[in-house]
């Protein structure tokens, strides 16, 4: 997705002068194509996450539209209180971009995981999370993402696959008693319990979530009239995410659906491998969500 | 109004007073998308800013009045709901970096402004300062100029005891700063430095010489003055010492 975000923001900045990139020393191999069209809206602000987007918000103020690039978890963690009482308590439009949501980075180990980013964000009040579950979605959406006028956080893995399915919005909502939320790049691992819990016999109706509302939620309760289960697919803990943004959803608007969490379990240290590796042995298993999906759905 | 609202940070913002002021001067002349930009990062300060903003016009008496009082626009940190007020500050070694941010923005635009900040000695303890600081002096941004408020005191005690940050101006200096040293209490020197550092290529640092509780006796460069309310006894004994010290040295201080 770096490639591809990199040239859609190439593309943008071509068409509006707004646009500034800054970056805290990341992006080798991929930033270099702005950098050399736009060498005066381009900033390398050295390691200085905190710098960067404090300077973002000064940028922004003046009419600007920043896009801060860094790590995840250094785009998130890192900075969030920067973040709160800049672009957030001015309602700037910063946009703090994430490169390795979830474990992408693999062998980097914990200070390279956004496993918690996500709930970072949706803990401060009129922020956007604009997660693409493909390649293709950043190529297409970058451009409406950047006309919206308040702080945004875009949440990005390296490469990202194709995805043929539905978004949760725009779509009609169906009748299946079970229903599987994806977010954004997630979608690979959802499909994967799609087909395990057909293999059962259970009907599931399966969406992306590419755009995250922070204190908002109100399109998960329409989607989730009348189902009985919904499981919450995410690279990302299963606290504090879009589980538990779902469950907050659900549960405010007196919905009787049970919230599935399947995200990564607990702290992903002591042991390292690529990603496949560190999602099959920190993620919950595939096995413990349909005996979960089952039960409740036998359940009556 | 700090009196009156039962409020600390006296200390703090007698320091800066004479700071805001020339910088107040300067922005006065300025207006629109050109104006300049004042981010005030130690924002504990904010009642002088207040005060000075009164004296240009910008809020009346009852908006000072209502400082302190619940329903007000004037909390104890800038916000900018508040006239001539562009960012929120309180967060210590976070302002300095909205500062860059402006500067760089009027490296970038056709809408050439000035942009000040007033940074704390104690800042210099954040570690984000030093980023913020690093980021002007490596993109030449020429239309920032900090005021560093040097009194040598923070919160729990004198600078050189808590962090000793060493000789600053050369610091800055070594970073490519452009490095100016007034005395903080002197309004036409600091507003004769802001003037001279106007067309700088390189960001500059006014170096200010400043008293926390300038002019009050009992209050000048006592750390307990960082939170204290003044009593009633207090208050009177400190109005007589600002009427006598103006008397001795007129607007100028």
């Amino acid at each position: 997705m770096r490639t591809e975000f990199v040239a859609a923001l190439c593309d943008l900045a071509s068409r509006d002068d707004r646009v500034v990139l800054l970056t805290a020393d990341l992006g080798f191999g991929a930033l270099e194509p702005f950098a050399e069209k736009f060498p005066n809206r381009y900033f390398n602000v050295g390691v200085a996450e905190q710098g960067m987007v404090s300077a973002a918000t000064g940028l922004a103020e003046a009419g600007f539209v920043p896009y801060c690039y860094s790590i995840a978890t250094f785009s998130s963690l890192r900075i969030i209180e920067f973040f709160r009482n800049g672009p957030v308590a001015h309602n700037l439009p910063v946009r703090m971009v994430g490169i390795g949501a979830g474990m992408d980075y693999g062998m980097d180990g914990l200070t390279h995981f956004a496993v918690d980013d996500v709930s970072m964000y949706l803990s401060q009040p009129n922020v956007l999370v604009w997660a693409p579950a493909s390649p293709g979605e950043v190529t297409e959406d970058l451009g409406t993402i950047n006309e919206v006028a308040r702080p945004i956080y875009v949440r990005l893995v390296r490469r990202g696959t194709p995805c043929t399915v539905p978004n949760v919005v725009g779509g009609p909502a169906g009748t299946a008693a079970v229903k599987i939320l994806s977010l954004g790049d997630a979608h690979g691992r959802g499909t994967r319990i799609v087909d395990s819990l057909k293999q059962q016999g259970i009907e599931v109706d399966h969406r992306v979530v590419t755009r995250v509302q922070s204190f908002g939620g109100e399109e998960f309760p329409q989607f989730l009239e009348g189902a009985k289960v919904c499981v919450v697919v995410e690279n990302h803990y299963t606290y504090g995410g879009l589980a538990s943004h779902v469950a907050h959803a659900v549960s405010t608007a007196g919905l009787g659906c049970s919230v599935i969490p399947v995200g990564v379990e607990r702290l992903p240290i002591g042991v390292y491998g690529d990603q496949s590796f560190m999602e099959e042995n920190f993620m919950t298993t595939d096995d413990a969500v349909v005996s979960k999906v089952l039960r409740m759905v036998r359940q009556g | 109004m700090a009196h009156r609202a039962h409020k600390g940070h006296i200390g703090s913002a007698l320091s800066i007073v004479d700071l805001t002021v020339a910088i107040a001067r300067n922005m006065a002349l300025t207006s629109g998308a050109n104006r300049s930009r004042m981010v005030l990062s130690k924002g504990h300060a904010a009642s002088a800013w207040y005060a000075v903003l009164h004296e240009f016009g910008e809020l009346s008496s009852s908006d000072l009045l209502s400082y302190g009082n619940s329903g007000t626009a004037l909390g104890t940190h800038p916000d900018p709901v508040q006239p001539r007020t562009d960012f929120m500050t309180g967060s210590l070694g976070q302002g300095i970096g909205f500062a860059v941010g402006s500067a760089i923005a009027s490296k970038i635009s056709g809408n050439k402004f000035r942009v000040f900040s007033i940074l704390s000695d104690s800042e210099l303890n954040e570690g984000s300062t030093w980023e913020s600081l690093h980021i002007a002096s490596q993109h030449n941004l020429g239309q920032l100029t900090v005021l560093l408020d040097l009194n040598g005191q923070q919160a729990l005690g004198m600078t050189t005891d808590v962090m000793n940050v060493g000789d600053v101006g050369a610091h800055f200096a070594k970073i490519g700063w452009n490095v100016l040293r007034v005395d903080g209490h002197d309004v036409d020197a600091i507003s004769d430095a802001i003037q001279s550092c106007e067309n700088s290529a390189r960001p500059n640092l006014i170096i200010a010489t400043t008293i926390a509780g300038y002019p009050i006796s009992f209050m000048m460069r006592k750390v307990e003055w960082h939170y204290l309310p003044l009593t009633d006894d207090q208050y009177r004994q400190a109005l007589e010492e600002i009427e006598d010290d103006f008397n001795k040295h007129g607007a100028n201080s």
